[in-house]
């Protein structure tokens, strides 16, 4: 049997404490926030905050869940630059609605727009000199 | 996507970040008998912090209760919480995230959102409201990562006319 897995060596580094206003959409503010800032690869460490409306994927489905007031319960990812310093986030987590249903998945890129806040705090992922993937 | 009108205008810039320093975090387990919240503040507070990002990685929960966001009738705001719901427990938190910063009156507020799990099995998630999450005798156990330079601290906001947390340089 082979085992197939990468590694990056690194370290976590600066801590950005990030707000995004209302009607911006989760996962492209963050992308966007991150290209202002020159932060290139980063990891949640915790965030609070609402959504309108909010569309998850899990697996090959969505779900649309009705707004507004959703609350975001856990938030959970990274975000990763390509080669040209493109940040592109990748976001997990919980969320309830207003009946106070919970769902979880992958925040769909410009599906989940921010409600009244989110009060996001990263933390900057610095890969070692050199590290480039170990396979 | 919709987006909805808010009381007031928008407020420049959408995206607001400061810098916060590294820094060592802090691992701390809170015994039995109180509450969530309440302990957690009084807990970094002994440390001397007032300024946090923080994950509740476990907690076993005696009774609690939380709220889910609704629309605001009184128009005044586009979303407000309805009214609590309580929980007996044993509940089981399965995550949580906080922010910790001075709130409104400059008093400590640890602004949490949870996912838990009760007695029969059924998730539930929400807002945790001070002083309304008592610990079983399990306890909670939390990783707090210390604000440093840049923080957030309440502050009124006229776009959704709420006080909010807002990302703020810290004087030395």
């Amino acid at each position: 049997m082979s085992i197939a897995a990468s590694f990056e060596a690194g370290s976590l580094g600066r801590i950005a404490v990030v707000r995004i206003r209302p009607n911006e959409d989760l996962v492209t503010a963050v992308e966007a926030v991150c290209r202002e800032h020159r932060l290139a690869h980063a990891i949640v460490r915790s965030a609070v905050g609402s959504l309108v409306d909010a569309v998850l994927e899990v697996g090959d489905r969505t779900l649309e869940v009705a707004g507004p007031g959703i609350e975001i319960l856990t938030l959970a990812g990274e975000v990763r630059s390509d080669k040209l310093g493109v940040p592109e986030a990748d976001l997990r987590g919980t969320i309830a609605d207003g009946k106070a249903q919970v769902y979880g998945g992958r925040f769909r890129r410009g599906a989940n727009p921010i409600c009244i806040t989110l009060e996001l705090v990263l933390q900057e992922w610095l890969p070692a000199a050199g590290a480039s993937r170990e396979t | 996507m919709r987006t909805l009108t808010q009381p007031g205008a928008p407020l420049q810039p959408r995206r607001l970040l400061e810098w916060a320093a590294p820094a060592t975090d802090l691992r701390l387990c809170l015994a039995g008998g109180q509450d969530l919240l309440c302990g957690l503040v009084a807990a970094l507070a002994e440390r001397g912090l007032r300024h946090a990002a923080v994950q509740v990685i476990a907690a076993e929960i005696a009774r609690m209760a939380y709220l889910t966001g609704a629309e605001d009738p009184s128009g005044a705001r586009v979303a407000t919480y309805g009214p609590p719901t309580w929980l007996d427990g044993p509940v089981t938190l399965i995550g949580a995230n906080g922010i910790l910063g001075p709130g409104p009156d400059g008093d400590s507020l640890l602004h949490c959102h949870a996912v838990v799990v009760d007695a029969a099995g059924r998730l539930h998630g929400g807002h945790l409201p001070p002083g309304d999450v008592l610990l079983a005798s399990g306890g909670a156990v939390a990783l707090a990562t210390p604000l440093r330079e840049a923080a957030f601290a309440a502050a009124y906001d006229s776009e959704t006319n709420y006080p909010l947390f807002q990302p703020q340089r810290l004087t030395a």
